[in-house]
């Protein structure tokens, strides 16, 4: 297997505070791994370490190795080749990853057209607005030439949230990083979503790394996890082995409360 | 006996664009109630017309036998002493400029509530498992579960028969959440709770009863046990099928 991203001994730290200490796990091509963690426990700054996108004041050290190129401590130009190639990020809040003042269609040429000039092979005019339209084919939106023409705030959260995975499959990466891609949408729409996810990354044979604090809605998506706390990986290993089988207390606390919701639906507290 | 009673109730915040359509709705006094809807379903309207700040279009809501009507103010100052409200987002909903002590106190001025108001907030902050030097404390030394905790605290603070909550538990992590849901499920032994949620899971643990609200009608409720095991209506039956579970997955793999 060929690791696409490996994490060495990755720590964040700002102004004398660590809030990643030592972090490693590993992600092969084609492979499904989730973070799982609460509020503040780290997830969302890993992806951004590992695609070189930390905000400044906080600094990284140890190694992210992401296809074949050391992220921690690149230039800014060659981080920029390599996300959109190798990695491409669908965040948490659709309306705030969007520009509300370009119509959507324009804003998924942008990476359509970036990545066509770097394979050589550019796309202008009709081109690449039927590019545009058979990318909102792909993510399962209605009447794309309709929807093409739409501003961010016309649309639904859902749709808004299949735009912005039309611009990450715009990039054609071979990780997709999806950092909370359903907690802003209501249930049925994340239903939904995830099938979309679940989908594109086997048809495009795509790597996931899925951040969540939903520990069902990563067990229904990917095949290995990495449980985190307070910036510290507690525990890691297959879904049914840390699900099952759970070792630290922390990842039982867990598992008992969203086992409790469980149970109340199924009628049996 | 009903505390609240919604009959044919429509509503619109413009006239050419209905919210609410025949909402009918009892809630019987002690019983916990979930409200379960999508966004846009209209929950946090009904809850609006409910605590007296929006007037319905048309239909009538009673509470204990008494019209709410909201432009009678005499009704109107005894019916706020009788209902409380927590919100969904602890972090805007306490002034952070007021102390613990004067934040969960406000209902007791505003509602001219005599007594030591003093004993009240610590009783209140003890029956939300807090301690009571909480009180001289400013909310940001507090986390987003404590935080709801005090919002709880100044909701029941003056011992209201009726809590409202409004997503009061969406906003949390998936440990902090079981734990307020086990406080709100202690003190709505003691009175009547409306809980409005997205979260169809935590309505099953906690509430009683349910009622399932589409595009601002009301498509089923009844039991909670009952809706659970057989969904009658395909929006709740959509509803269930929709919600990731741990327990699927355990199956499959």
């Amino acid at each position: 297997m060929t690791a696409l991203l490996t994490l060495d001994n990755l720590s964040v730290s700002t102004g004398g505070k660590t809030l990643i200490h030592g972090l490693s796990f590993f992600l092969a091509k084609g492979e499904r791994l989730g973070l799982i963690g609460e509020s503040g426990s780290g997830k969302s700054l890993t992806a951004l370490a590992a695609t070189g996108l930390l905000p400044a004041g906080l600094s990284a050290s140890g190694s992210a190795i992401l296809a074949g190129t050391e992220v921690i401590g690149a230039p800014e130009r060659q981080l920029n080749t390599l996300r959109g190639t190798a990695a491409a990020i669908v965040f948490q809040e659709p309306l705030t990853a969007l520009d509300p003042l370009m119509r959507v269609g324009k804003q998924v040429a942008e990476p359509l057209s970036r990545r066509a000039k770097r394979d050589g092979k550019p796309l202008h005019g009709t081109a690449l607005d039927e590019a545009v339209l058979a990318l909102l084919t792909e993510v399962a939106l209605p009447d794309p030439p309709r929807i093409a023409r739409a501003y961010p705030h016309e649309l639904s959260g859902g749709q808004r949230q299949r735009i912005a995975i039309a611009m990450a499959l715009a990039c054609k990466p071979d990780l997709l990083i999806a950092d909370e891609p359903t907690t802003a949408l209501d249930v049925t729409t994340q239903a939904e979503i995830l099938a979309l996810i679940d989908r594109l990354v086997r048809e495009r044979n795509m790597a996931l790394l899925f951040i969540s604090h939903d520990l069902p809605v990563v067990a229904n998506t990917v095949s290995r996890v990495v449980v985190l706390r307070q910036g510290e990986a507690v525990e890691a290993g297959t879904v049914a082995d840390v699900f099952g089988n759970p070792q630290h207390d922390y990842t039982k606390s867990l598992l008992a409360a969203a086992r409790s919701f469980d149970r109340a639906l199924e009628g049996t507290p | 006996m009903t505390l609240i009673q919604v009959k044919n109730v429509d509503f619109g915040y413009s006239a050419t664009r209905q919210i609410l359509s025949d909402i009918n709705l009892e809630i019987a006094p002690g019983d916990t109630v979930g409200l379960v809807g999508e966004s846009g379903s209209g929950k946090t309207t009904l809850l609006r017309l409910l605590l007296g700040l929006a007037r319905p279009d048309s239909g009538s809501i009673t509470f204990d036998g008494q019209n709410l009507d909201t432009g009678n103010r005499a009704f109107m100052r005894q019916f706020r002493r009788q209902a409380q409200i927590v919100f969904q987002d602890p972090y805007s909903s306490l002034d952070p400029r007021q102390t613990i002590f004067s934040i969960i106190a406000e209902p007791l001025r505003s509602l001219k509530i005599d007594g030591d108001h003093r004993q009240m907030v610590a009783e209140a902050l003890e029956a939300v498992g807090l301690d009571r030097d909480a009180a001289t404390r400013y909310p940001h030394q507090f986390s987003g579960g404590q935080r709801q905790r005090i919002a709880i605290a100044r909701a029941i603070v003056a011992r209201p028969p009726f809590l409202l909550a409004d997503e009061a538990v969406s906003a949390l992590d998936l440990t902090t959440r079981t734990r307020i849901v086990d406080l709100l499920a202690r003190l709505s032994a003691e009175m009547t709770l409306l809980f409005v949620s997205h979260d169809i899971g935590v309505v099953a643990a906690l509430c009683r009863r349910i009622v399932i609200l589409e595009k601002g009608r009301i498509v089923e409720q009844g039991e909670t046990a009952k809706i659970l095991k057989n969904p009658q209506h395909p929006y709740t039956q959509r509803l269930l099928a929709s919600v990731p579970r741990l327990s699927v997955n355990e199956i499959s793999s």
